[in-house]
């Protein structure tokens, strides 16, 4: 409990600030001072919230987005490390594919949809490849970097005290990668979320994406408001669950900066 | 090999179009969408989109950069601005910016401000980031340096804390304006009736394939150039800020045993350490 | 009774490098022997060649010419392990696993690795810190792990590469003190390369040392400071005397390399 309150006198700004904005936006918003249509109360927004998760809405959209968002991170995940790994260690298919992929990596994942919907059976499939595209991208990107980044010292005194082949993956290439491999799933997972909202947006009826929309086309402010705080709040799971494994399921890594 | 694959890649797809392995419908062979790319180009239209799309790139990049920087760099060395501020940039940084599409949409109206707003969002977090970050990593002993030479706040903040968080600053606006692009090009695509992302979900509703990859090729090929431009435009300028920080750290030399020469500075009463070499 | 067969012998071995379409003679017939159970240590000015021909004899670069024999009492047992300049560690590893990377690769089963990485982290004093990962440990420690690593491969040669180069003098005159000790324990071939000749002296038992690139052998000198050793060898007049001799031919070595360097800058 002590330490509770040490840490709020330290950052007593940084919880305050919101808390004050919360505060000066009910007001303004009752009094007029904000167009109400435009910034309901924040009290009014919880209130949907609440009614939204009560009735069960909530909890459909999400599931569908979460499940979504499982299989695309999953898809790109299995593909963007064995890729990105491949494309580390063997110099030639990393030569012939930069191209290709330097191309493809900084279109929009949402444009994507009309050649993926061309490949595969429209629908779900689609909607859960197109999410996958940046992020495949993302990770086998940061995954080959990871590879390339190993110290070669370490690399030379591994071979020279007797790992070859297959050990010398699994015992240093593989290990060695692993921090930044995980860097590029956890960005990776991020941005699965942005592109599946998007693409919620466009092709789905179902969804946090597709709710939002919906929200919009009807003009309930609310539950716009609130649908955007959950998927505000899953960005923030999402993007800084991970970070907190990271300690303990790499602890050889001294943080330095992180992206 | 980094010409061979995809020359391959792009023959066997022409070959597969044509001998019908997969639908032309869906997959046109590449040489009808150059054509066609050519001919639009020429005919004007899919330049005019593509200036479209530019144009709110710009607009929403120049919203963004200077706010952005102006921001980044306050919040660097305000401790108070810093934590009262990262909050909100935490919060919002992990959230779809194309989620803020449909408020846009409500509080401007349908139209170019949401959507050059939209786009303006996603860059600026991200500059605000990299040059916080730029600010946050610079090397302390730039600082040391600066206050033993007599500079302080304004002139250390000119000529030792800016010069030092350049890189960052321009790798954020590079990244920036990449992001921009990304959500640009996305908003076009759901909501807009201009551009190079309303061009490709037109063609997709029309099921105009090869105008369709067209455009998706244009989408793909404007980045490059863009940032090799804003890099290169950006070294110009501000070379002599890249100088100073270079006299800077020049200074760092181990200093020479003179006695004479500490004598002379007028600041030397402190006993302040010069540049050490180790920085434990 | 024939002289007893050289523990490694170099036999005219020579090393070219291919670098942006120039070739680099590296080493220039390099022939020199150890003797079973001799610290032998190699010296000379920087880009003479010392770390390339340490990594000839450990067999991480292949040579242009000449061969290398290494004498294997032990059939099955490694021929040499290495102890790198900058530690070289695998970081994602405690330093007990470190030390047993080698015994692993040659699939020794668990208990034996163990019960060795035990007894080497012992010998080096680092017990304690079996379940510690790298980065929390200091220089010094690190470069112990490594030597504990090479030592637990139980090699018949023992190679070492300026291990103690990047160490502050401080915790390098420790560590000397330390490897003297080790040795003299162990009484394995060691073949040293170092920068410093006063290091050389008060560890080993001859002196190769090399001229500028490319790297010949300039003269081989025996040093008689007798066994066992102690830091206070280097109080005795001989070993000044050994210093001021062998100085005098290095230092014409070391000005010829940084003549060399100069005329390479303005080139």
């Amino acid at each position: 409990m002590r330490a509770l309150g040490r840490w709020l006198t330290e950052h007593w700004i940084a919880v305050g600030s919101p808390l004050l904005l919360l505060v000066a936006w009910e007001w303004a918003s009752a009094t007029g001072l904000l167009r109400e249509a435009f910034f309901p109360r924040p009290s009014t927004i919880a209130a949907h919230l609440r009614q939204l998760a009560a009735d069960g809405t909530l909890w459909g959209h999400t599931a569908m987005t979460l499940i979504r968002i499982g299989w695309a991170f999953a898809l790109a995940a299995v593909l963007g490390v064995s890729v990105g790994l491949a494309m580390g260690l063997w110099r030639r298919l990393r030569d012939g594919l930069d191209p290709v992929f330097a191309v493809i990596y900084p279109i929009p994942s949402v444009l994507f949809l009309p050649f993926v919907s061309f490949l595969v059976p429209p629908g779900e499939i689609a909607l859960v490849v197109t999410t996958a595209v940046t992020s495949f991208f993302l990770i086998a990107f940061t995954t080959t970097q990871g590879v390339r980044q190993i110290d070669r010292l370490v690399v030379e005194a591994a071979v020279h005290y007797g790992a070859r082949g297959w050990r010398l993956f699994a015992t240093v290439l593989l290990p060695g990668a692993l921090p930044l491999i995980f860097t590029g799933l956890r960005l990776g997972l991020g941005f699965a979320l942005i592109v599946v909202v998007a693409v919620e947006i466009v092709a789905a009826s179902r969804g946090l994406g597709a709710l939002l929309w919906l929200s919009w086309q009807i003009l309930k402010i609310e539950d716009m408001y609130a649908t955007f705080f959950v998927i505000a709040f899953l960005g923030a799971l999402l993007s800084y669950g991970l970070a907190a494994f990271r300690a303990r399921l790499l602890p050889w890594v001294q943080d330095v900066a992180e992206p | 090999m980094a010409v061979l694959l995809p020359t391959a890649l792009l023959v066997l797809w022409e070959i597969c179009s044509r001998f019908a392995v997969v639908p032309p419908r869906y997959f046109p062979p590449p040489t009808t969408v150059g054509w066609v790319l050519v001919d639009r180009v020429v005919a004007g239209d899919l330049g005019a989109q593509s200036l479209v799309t530019l144009a709110r790139l710009g607009s929403a990049f120049a919203i963004a950069a200077l706010p952005g920087v102006l921001l980044g760099l306050l919040m660097g060395v305000a401790r108070p601005l810093r934590d009262a501020v990262e909050p909100y940039i935490a919060f919002i940084f992990p959230v779809p910016k194309i989620t803020l599409l449909p408020f846009l949409l409500i509080i401007l109206g349908v139209g170019e401000p949401a959507f050059v707003l939209t786009g303006a969002t996603s860059a600026f977090f991200q500059i605000v980031i990299s040059t916080l970050g730029g600010v946050q990593t610079m090397d302390p002993r730039l600082l040391e340096v600066g206050r033993n030479y007599g500079a302080r706040g304004a002139r250390l903040f000119w000529k030792i804390i800016l010069p030092a968080a350049l890189p960052s600053i321009f790798t954020g606006l590079r990244l920036g304006l990449g992001l921009a692009l990304v959500a640009l090009v996305a908003v076009e695509f759901i909501a807009a009736k201009s551009g190079l992302g309303h061009l490709v979900y037109r063609h997709w509703q029309m099921l105009s394939t090869p105008e369709m990859y067209a455009a998706f090729a244009l989408v793909g090929y404007r980045l490059r150039p863009l940032s090799a431009c804003l890099e290169t435009t950006a070294r110009v300028p501000f070379t002599r800020f890249f100088r100073s920080l270079l006299d800077v750290r020049a200074a760092c030399k181990p200093p020479r045993t003179r006695g004479a020469a500490s004598a002379r500075a007028p600041w030397s009463d402190r006993r302040s350490p010069r540049c050490t070499g180790s920085w434990t | 009774m024939p002289p007893p067969v050289p523990k490694v012998l170099v036999n005219e071995v020579s090393v070219t490098f291919e670098s942006h379409g120039r070739s680099v003679l590296a080493l220039d017939r390099i022939s020199l022997q150890a003797h079973a159970g001799e610290f032998l240590c190699i010296v000379g000015p920087s880009g003479s060649g010392k770390s390339t021909l340490l990594r000839v004899v450990a067999g991480l670069l292949r040579q242009s010419a000449g061969a290398v024999r290494i004498e294997a009492d032990r059939p099955g047992m490694p021929l040499t392990a290495m102890v790198f300049q900058e530690h070289a560690l695998l970081p994602w590893r405690t330093v007990r696993d470190n030390v047993t990377f080698g015994l692993e690769n040659r699939g020794v089963p668990r208990a034996e690795r163990d019960a060795r990485a035990r007894e080497m982290l012992a010998m080096v004093g680092l017990t304690r810190f079996a379940r510690h990962y790298p980065h929390q440990l200091s220089g010094g420690m690190k470069q112990r792990v490594g030597i504990a690593r090479a030592l637990a491969n139980d090699p018949e040669v023992l190679l070492m590469d300026e291990p103690l180069a990047a160490l502050d003098a401080q915790t390098r005159t420790i560590m000397q003190e330390e490897l003297l000790r080790i040795w003299a324990t162990l009484g394995k071939t060691v073949v040293y390369v170092t920068h410093s000749l006063e290091e050389a002296l008060l560890l080993g038992d001859r002196i190769v040392l090399l001229t500028a690139r490319p790297g010949r052998v300039s003269q081989v000198y025996s040093v008689d400071l007798g066994r066992p050793r102690g830091l206070e060898v280097r109080g005795s007049p001989a070993y000044g005397a050994l210093l001021e001799k062998i100085w005098s031919q290095l230092r014409e070595e070391v000005v010829r390399a940084m003549a060399e360097d100069r005329r390479g800058e303005r080139a």
